[in-house]
């Protein structure tokens, strides 16, 4: 009972999306991955949790790098998409591979991302 | 407001439920002397729209506000906050205080709770140190009639708060409601329930009826006689199909809200930039009457239907004299031309919607869901939407379908679409979907599924339905009858 409590309260701060200073909230994110890992049954969150803290982390590289403030919050298909647009295939292929996504959702997305972009030769050699 | 339905036709006398409502109202206004501003909480201001009508109010020296968070502006001393006991918006309220307070303005405040008062508001009030400032009533609205036939709780976060949060004031609050009635109507004799939070309904009425029992001296006869709960968690099938009536159609695009639909003005042929107009339906409208509840294919061949005839009766009215009779049908038929117009425009611009091949799509997926014979194709169907990223609350009811149907999926495959939910449409979500596991919308697989079982026994999937002449519930869905329909039949029949 007392796991089942402690992870309620440390959900809490995860869904109402936390401060926009990163570093607290990725800590309180890894912190909650620690203790969704103490219990059997939320292997699943805890999981969750660590690719949580890591896109949070990868976001925060990209924003350094491109200099925008689009990444952070978004989900991970979205960073591919950005990626893609802004023509960063490189950085999108990164995060592909960082969380092991699947053939089929990136063909969707670089789809998606090419032809929002009109890159149709891209289209057509992909 | 035109809005407002008439509800001359109902079986039992529900305009007395609505002229009590008013009465009330009336009276709290009275009690207050003098010019008032009334508040509402927007949600609540819907409702009563259904109920009393603003220039009512305003006859009665009532200037009228939506509640929101910017301060209340206005000339009168005297505040009449209507609201919900919601924690939040007694913060509002406090705030709305705090800063009349702050510019020395003296005003009297008045907070009527609907429908009863809750001490935690009134802590609230307390911990904000305004509770001595305020007067606190109480107005009992419990039920709202929409039309001749229905009454509605407008309750509508009542399964989550049950499943999710296990608050269960509403199950009282139906209960009440229930008891209301009866002491207008009479001791219903048959209740039938069926459904965990049902049963406590009726539990809750009994004991309401031994406490406070209803003088049965001066009825004679209940009008009503037999009372069926259901609780939704029965059946969570139903309401994720997508509805295919024309007023089911109506309000998958378009919304209905209080009995209305607001849409712009172009769609009814004005053209005005960016209005929104409202439309109301209900069943005062004898054309709505007729043709609401038809399958969306049929309602545009009757249409079509009276318009032609109507354009016969107009070349005959041109060509040959006519007795004095004669025109007087045709001007009474005239008279429904406004009515005509209306429901052309709305039918065609929902017919933008379903021809479109993504919702046809979408329908066929329904159907083999509740068939539930192939698992895989529906499987790799969701994969796809998700992979897509379609809008999340139409992945989620195709997922939800899909899980009650087999009552909950695979351990792999829960998480596999688990994760793939987080990836495409981010992490904030595991809230949602944790809420969704809570309420066994979307769960792991435990048993094996009794729908198969269900759909048999109760004839769920009826094949070869005539839309045109239907002799079976299921045209609604163009060939599912609804479960919670069929649980009915059952109840009225023989009883369970």
């Amino acid at each position: 009972l007392l796991w089942k409590e402690s992870w309620e309260i440390e959900k809490n701060p995860m869904a109402s999306k936390g401060t926009p200073l990163h570093g607290p909230r990725i800590k309180l994110i890894e912190k909650a991955q620690q203790l969704f890992a103490e219990t059997k049954e939320h292997t699943f969150e805890s999981k969750a949790a660590e690719e949580h803290a890591k896109l949070l982390r990868i976001q925060h590289d990209l924003e350094v790098s491109t200099k925008q403030a689009i990444f952070v919050d978004s989900s991970i298909s979205d960073t591919i998409r950005t990626c893609i647009v802004l023509g960063n295939h490189r950085a999108a292929m990164k995060v592909k591979t960082e969380f092991k996504v699947s053939e089929k959702r990136w063909y969707w997305l670089k789809v998606f991302a090419l032809a929002t972009i009109r890159d149709w030769d891209a289209l057509e050699k992909f | 407001m035109a809005q407002i339905p008439n509800l001359d036709n109902s079986p039992i006398n529900i305009k007395s439920i609505r002229e009590q409502s008013q009465r009330d109202l009336l009276k709290i206004l009275k009690d207050i002397r003098g010019k008032k501003c009334l508040v509402i909480e927007p949600k609540l201001g819907g409702s009563l729209s259904l109920i009393i009508q603003t220039s009512f109010l305003k006859e009665h020296g009532v200037e009228l506000r939506h509640l929101s968070p910017e301060p209340v502006q206005t000339e009168c001393t005297k505040v009449v906050y209507l609201v919900h006991p919601q924690r939040d918006l007694m913060k509002i309220i406090s705030s709305h205080v705090h800063n009349d307070v702050s510019k020395g303005l003296q005003r009297e405040y008045y907070i009527y709770f609907v429908p009863r008062r809750q001490v935690q508001c009134e802590k609230i009030l307390e911990d904000e140190k305004v509770h001595n400032l305020m007067t606190i009533g109480e107005y009992p609205l419990y039920v709202i009639p929409f039309d001749e036939d229905i009454l509605s709780f407008e309750l509508d976060l009542a399964y989550k708060e049950c499943q999710v949060d296990g608050d269960t004031d509403s199950l009282w609050h139906i209960a009440k409601a229930i008891h209301k009635l009866e002491s207008s109507f009479g001791i219903i004799p048959n209740v039938r329930a069926k459904g965990k939070a049902s049963v406590l309904v009726a539990d809750i009425l009994n004991r309401m009826q031994t406490e406070e029992p209803v003088n049965s001296l001066d009825m004679t006869v209940p009008e009503i006689n037999t009372l069926i709960l259901i609780d939704r968690e029965v059946d969570m099938v139903t309401p994720m199909c997508s509805q295919l009536t024309y007023e089911g159609l109506l309000d998958e695009f378009l919304h209905i809200n209080n009995g209305a639909v607001e849409l712009d003005t172009s769609v009814m042929g004005v053209q005005q930039e960016g209005k929104k107009t409202k439309v109301p339906l209900n069943s005062s409208d004898k054309l709505f009457k007729e043709i609401r509840d038809l399958n969306f294919e049929v309602v545009v061949q009757v249409l079509r239907q009276k318009a032609t005839s109507m354009k016969q009766d107009y070349t005959e009215m041109t060509t040959t004299n006519q007795t004095v009779s004669e025109l007087k049908d045709f001007v009474k038929k005239l008279n429904s031309l406004p009515e005509m117009t209306r429901h052309i425009n709305l039918a065609q611009h929902l017919s933008t919607f379903t021809s479109k091949p993504s919702f046809l799509a979408k329908l066929d997926m329904e159907h083999t869901m509740v068939e539930a014979q192939s698992y895989d194709i529906c499987f790799e169907y969701i994969e796809e939407m998700i992979h897509k990223q379609e809008p999340l609350v139409n992945v989620l009811r195709l997922l939800i379908l899909f899980s009650v149907t087999n009552s909950g999926l695979p351990k792999k495959h829960f998480d596999y679409l688990r994760r793939e939910l987080l990836h495409s449409y981010g992490f904030e979500h595991m809230a949602t979907l944790n809420n969704l596991e809570k309420a066994g919308l979307f769960k792991k697989q435990e048993a094996k599924s009794n729908w198969q079982m269900i759909k048999n026994t109760l004839q769920l999937v009826v094949e070869d339905t005539n839309t045109a002449n239907p002799n079976d519930i299921a045209y609604v869905f163009s060939g599912y009858a609804p479960l919670s329909v069929r649980i009915i039949h059952h109840a009225v029949r023989s009883g369970w």
